[in-house]
């Protein structure tokens, strides 16, 4: 395995997390809530929503943009 | 259904901030106000305490790193609107602040001090709001018509219509090329606005996480962008991809360098995007 198996690995363990995060929230009657509810809990101020917003469009822009 | 139009600042506070004029005190005695202009140095320290708001702090972040990119008007477009969110947060922090001093000085008026008056939130945008608000009251009146429901199957069948067009238009244009930039600035800014007059459907607000409920999201997001990091400082330079050390970006390269993944990826960022203004 060299380092940019080790790289990739990295990232699949880290989406692997954030699903199987978002299913023990969801299916269990662990404390954690779901990824819906944190972005609804973070978006509830104009500073959250607009925040997220922006580092949304900022991703179509780093990927196609100029 | 809460609807507004105009201007969103909150008088004195917010809503049912009820502040003390002279004719209530007696005139003559000294009575906390809602903020008023303030000088140079008190916009720094008012924009300083908003930046303690953690997507301030990430779109900072993102800003430094989208400049070390060698995207330095991308950077400084970052900044500036994590900045001016800083300064909105800082200012709600301060009218809250006023609001309750208000509240306080009234009830000492009166000769008592309630004992479950609210004490003012160390959040700055007044985090702790009730468990199970309505979105209209927990984030402010909206200039939008709140829905109550998701979309109908008509404006959802029509909406995905208009996406499918949009990704396949867009994505047929090289990457980085005009077109393909005005594409994606035009869709993200109409998106911002939209989300700077609030929310457009009514929604239940959860109540505040505990520090313990939310470890694992935390956790993950440091992780994830520790590695990207660890990954990009990997690379021969800054701008130059690596094979070793590949950041998210190089990986989706591949995918990217064709028309139908350039539309797939659009399909999927449109996707997200509503998931996002429907919060």
């Amino acid at each position: 395995m060299n380092s940019h198996d080790i790289t990739v690995l990295g990232f699949l363990i880290v989406l692997a997390g954030l699903i199987g995060t978002d299913l023990a929230a969801r299916t269990t009657r662990a404390q954690v809530p779901t990824f819906a509810q944190v972005f609804t809990r973070i978006m509830r101020t104009r500073t959250g929503r607009v925040g997220i917003l922006v580092a949304w469009a900022w991703i179509g822009l780093h990927f196609f943009a100029k | 259904m809460a609807r507004s139009g105009g201007s969103r600042r909150p008088e004195a506070g917010g809503p049912g901030c009820d502040p003390v004029t002279d004719d209530q005190a007696g005139g003559g005695a000294a009575m906390p106000a809602a903020p008023d202009r303030a000088g140079f140095v008190e916009r720094v320290m008012i924009t300083l305490s908003g930046a303690r708001q953690p997507i301030v702090a990430i779109l900072l972040a993102i800003s430094f790193f989208t400049v070390i990119s060698g995207k330095p008007v991308d950077g400084l477009l970052l900044f500036v609107v994590a900045t001016a969110l800083a300064w909105d947060a800082g200012m709600r922090a301060r009218e809250q602040a006023a609001c309750e001093a208000a509240r306080a000085y009234r009830a000492g008026l009166a000769g008592t001090v309630p004992h479950d008056a609210p004490a003012a939130s160390p959040w700055p945008d007044g985090a702790d709001q009730p468990a199970g608000a309505p979105a209209d009251q927990a984030a402010g009146p909206s200039a939008w018509r709140l829905r109550t429901t998701r979309p109908g199957l008509r404006v959802l069948a029509l909406g995905s219509a208009a996406a499918m067009i949009y990704a396949l238009v867009v994505g047929s244009f090289d990457r980085y090329s005009w077109p393909a930039t005005a594409g994606v600035v035009g869709l993200g800014a109409g998106v911002v606005i939209v989300g700077w007059g609030g929310p457009t459907r009514q929604r239940e607000i959860p109540a505040r996480f505990s520090r313990t409920a939310v470890i694992p999201w935390t956790s993950l997001l440091v992780v994830g962008g520790l590695w990207e990091l660890a990954a990009l400082l990997g690379q021969p330079n800054i701008e130059t991809g690596s094979y070793a050390h590949p950041t998210i970006s190089t990986l989706t390269d591949p995918l990217l360098s064709s028309t139908p993944g350039r539309a797939f990826a659009l399909l999927a960022w449109i996707a997200l995007g509503f998931f996002l203004v429907e919060r």
